[in-house]
């Protein structure tokens, strides 16, 4: 049995004045073993920030299952104990470092509070080291211990977010877009620790993004979302070799490399729109 | 030469503190090519862009030249500015819909510039601007016209930015991460405008990103940009191959690429 | 290439003058000691009658004259400090319990309670405070503390209307988001995190808001309805000196009236000093 299975999940957004209910999450199914990290690929409005808030327990579905671990996951935990075992069971990173964290709060503060609320540590004593160790994990030290996000750079704040997120030993981690506001030398220095982190703890992982190249470095399957649906699913290298989708060709098309050409890309989405209007191609 | 930045320096000057941004930056660009400012963040990349604009009051210390077109920006009295920035340069920035104000329509938008500043009659203005909506690849361009900004689609909205840039038939074009915040297949279609027009016009254009694979697939010059200074200028067609700066090797090896093969 | 004679931009300091500042709050100082320990260093007593001085303007003995009743003004003016401060801050105490309570729980549940509070607070808005006041007043009797219960009534709906849109802000960052995974429920979030988030903002708007009680009890007491003789608050002093005006006495009126707008006026410039190094850092 899988660590996560989703089946015929289902959101439709009711839009009022906008003209039309707007199709969040259409029909989706996928799993995640334990230990993997599957990537979820996808452009503005393709519904994966909704998929994963609906896994976290932000978000709420209007049908499906998901069953992470045994645990029934579709609604949004209303108790205070439904929430601590959802919390304990998937874990999100957030993609803004700096607003994903609580500006008055000293980040080991935070962590210690954390280990306090859910019982991994027993007193304040124990929570700080606890806290201390989740922050040498994330190759952080005692002075970004003190510290408030604001005092820390973009990456030293994501991974105070990945500390936190570890902090109550899930079993899934959504990252929504985790890496995508940081520097280019950063975002691979925590794409290594994530990788690091899943090595060690085996930890599963749905990575959220718009960018196939980054979803290369750290998952083994992707899978690719347009317009709610996943329309291709598989073993990351063999998407990227020979994609089935026509919107999978288009994404990989366009993403800018050696001897890219974007007017071949505009020909492409055109006619791409074009099929994509006739019934029966999703 | 549409662009020359000569030593640009500059400090940003507080009460109590001086923190120094550019350290004597030379750059140029000249009409038909596409010259890349690759940096991170707090590089200082935007902050050329704006300075070679003018866009800095008293809060600035610059030294140095930065020439548009041969006229001096540095120390240019508010006349000069707004000759350059209405006849010469055009800015498209990462967020169009910063760019236009949202209380009003797209089509008084554009033409409100083009009326006021360049003495067109409304009607001339109007086609001039139906005119490059189509050509930007919006469709219905008159629809467009009567629209607000917050009818249309971040992508559509960059376009009639660009658009609007364009309506005021400048030489060169400073586009500072302007397709950051859009799509990639967004972003192919902007760049393949960009291209264009540059090729119709005989346009120079100073693209500022993030992006060193955009950048590299691109630009036919790109200057590295690390904490103000230029570390190093590529030229195609070698571009990042001949990369010989361990910053520029460092960023490039970070910067993950689409890979088709097991290649290890 | 021109070397020497680059071009040069300069820049022009603007120093900005805290002069203002420094004498506002060494005023507010001094009037603080004068609530604090006026009775004890009065010169006179508040209610020390003296028939042969009535009227008569500043000497040695009074300075700043005497009353219709000989009563010297200046001391009246010092014991009746802490009577007119105390007012206004328990005032805004009550009404800030009470509004921010209204304003969190609007924005955190939204939906119809939103919508249900707001049309309430609109009610509320739509009845001139005062003439409100006047009704409960005419209801439960006059009185300083049922001028004080009243107008906090008064003003609790204007501070729920702020405090819900400082709430709504912060609750779209991502970081209530954070907490919500971690388990936290919404009591825990709203008190733990997001009143604490939003309090330089309220800090700045309720030091602003404090001259406006501070005059609206004033007039309350000027009107009767508030303090009530032989109390030297204030806007009573500014009553029983208005009889004065016509046969030439000004100092009765002018006196308590000056020492209001003083204190209003200082209370702004102090005020809006401390709220803006508050948001800076917050």
């Amino acid at each position: 049995m899988s660590l996560l299975e989703v089946e015929n999940l289902h959101r439709v957004f009711s839009a009022r004045g906008r003209g039309g209910a707007v199709t969040a999450v259409d029909h989706v199914n996928f799993t995640i073993e334990a230990g993997e990290a599957v990537g979820l690929v996808g452009e503005s409005g393709s519904g994966k920030s909704t998929i994963a808030r609906i896994l976290a327990g932000l978000e709420r579905a209007d049908s499906g299952t998901i069953r992470l671990d045994g645990l029934d996951c579709l609604r949004v935990p209303r108790t205070s104990t439904n929430r601590m075992t959802r919390a304990q069971t998937v874990q999100m990173v957030f993609q803004d470092p700096n607003g994903s964290l609580d500006r008055r709060v000293p980040v080991g503060t935070m962590l210690q509070r954390t280990l306090l609320m859910h019982g991994r540590a027993l007193s304040k004593v124990q929570a700080r080291a606890g806290a201390m160790q989740l922050l040498e994990r994330v190759r952080l030290t005692e002075r970004e211990f003190r510290a408030k996000p604001h005092e820390l750079s973009g990456g030293q704040r994501q991974r105070v977010a990945i500390a936190r997120a570890l902090a109550v030993e899930p079993k899934l981690v959504v990252l929504d877009e985790a890496v995508s506001a940081l520097d280019v030398s950063v975002q691979a220095q925590v794409l290594e620790l994530l990788a690091e982190i899943q090595r060690d703890s085996g930890v599963s992982y749905l990575f959220v993004s718009h960018d196939l190249a980054v979803i290369q470095e750290l998952c083994t399957r992707v899978l690719v979302l347009f317009r709610g649906a996943i329309v291709e699913q598989g073993e990351t290298l063999q998407v990227l070799q020979a994609p089935q989708h026509p919107y999978s060709q288009l994404l990989i098309a366009s993403t800018p490399g050696e001897g890219w050409d974007p007017e071949r890309v505009v020909r492409d989405r055109m006619t791409f729109t074009q099929r994509m209007t006739l019934p029966g191609l999703l | 030469m549409l662009l020359r930045a000569t030593q640009l320096s500059l400090e940003f000057v507080s009460e109590n503190d001086r923190v120094s941004i550019l350290k004597g930056i030379d750059l140029c660009v000249a009409p038909g090519e596409l010259v890349g400012l690759v940096g991170e963040s707090g590089s200082g990349k935007s902050t050329t862009a704006r300075a070679a604009l003018g866009l800095y009051g008293d809060e600035a210390d610059i030294t140095g030249s930065v020439r548009i077109d041969d006229i001096e920006v540095v120390g240019a009295d508010a006349r000069t500015l707004r000759d350059i920035r209405a006849n010469h340069v055009a800015l498209v920035q990462q967020d169009p819909r910063g760019a236009l104000n949202p209380v009003r329509r797209i089509g008084d938008s554009l033409a409100e510039r083009l009326v006021k500043v360049h003495g067109l009659r409304r009607d001339e203005a109007d086609r001039r601007i139906v005119a490059l909506l189509t050509a930007v690849g919006l469709s219905n361009p008159e629809l467009r016209m009567r629209q607000y900004p917050h009818e249309l689609s971040g992508g559509m909205l960059q376009r009639v930015v660009i658009a609007a840039a364009l309506s005021t038939n400048p030489k060169l074009l400073l586009a500072d991460e302007a397709t950051s915040a859009l799509d990639v297949t967004t972003q192919a279609e902007i760049i393949a405008i960009f291209q264009r027009e540059m090729r119709d016009r005989n346009l120079g254009m100073l693209f500022i990103t993030h992006d060193l694979h955009l950048a590299g697939a691109i630009c036919d010059r790109i200057y590295v940009l690390r904490r103000g200074v230029v570390v190093e200028t590529l030229q195609r067609p070698g571009l990042f191959r001949e990369a010989r700066h361990e910053y520029t090797r460092a960023l490039i090896d970070a910067a993950p690429v689409l890979r088709k093969e097991v290649a290890r | 290439m021109t070397a020497l004679l680059t071009p040069h931009k300069r820049v022009k300091r603007r120093r900005t003058s805290a002069v203002g500042y420094w004498i506002s709050l060494g005023f507010l100082v001094l009037v603080v000691f004068a609530a604090a320990v006026g009775p004890l260093v009065a010169p006179h007593d508040a209610t020390e009658i003296d028939f042969k001085a009535i009227w008569s303007g500043p000497s040695g003995r009074h300075w700043f004259g005497t009353d219709q009743l000989g009563r010297d003004l200046f001391s009246r003016l010092v014991i009746g400090t802490g009577e007119t401060l105390i007012g206004p801050i328990v005032l805004l105490a009550l009404a800030t319990l009470i509004g921010v309570t209204l304003g969190v729980f609007a924005a955190w549940c939204g939906g119809w309670i939103d919508t249900v509070l707001a049309r309430i607070t609109d009610v509320m808005f739509a009845f001139p405070g005062l003439l409100f006041v006047v009704l409960v007043i005419a209801v439960f009797g006059k009185g300083p503390i049922t001028a004080v219960i009243a107008l906090a009534l008064a003003y609790a709906p204007v501070i729920a209307k702020y405090t819900r849109s400082l709430a709504l802000s912060e609750i779209a960052r991502p970081y209530v988001d954070a907490y919500r995974v971690q388990g936290m429920g919404g009591v825990g979030i709203c008190v733990r995190a997001i009143v604490p988030n939003l309090t330089p903002a309220l800090l700045g708007y309720l030091v602003v808001l404090f001259g406006e009680t501070l005059m609206s009890l004033a007039t309350l007491s000027y009107l009767g309805f508030g303090a009530q003789p032989p109390s030297s608050e204030w806007g009573l002093m500014v009553q029983e000196g208005q009889a004065g005006i016509i046969q030439g006495h000004f100092l009765p009126t002018l006196v308590p009236g000056a020492a209001i707008a003083l204190v209003v006026i200082a209370v702004n410039i102090v005020g809006v000093r401390v709220a803006d190094r508050l948001l800076a850092k917050g």
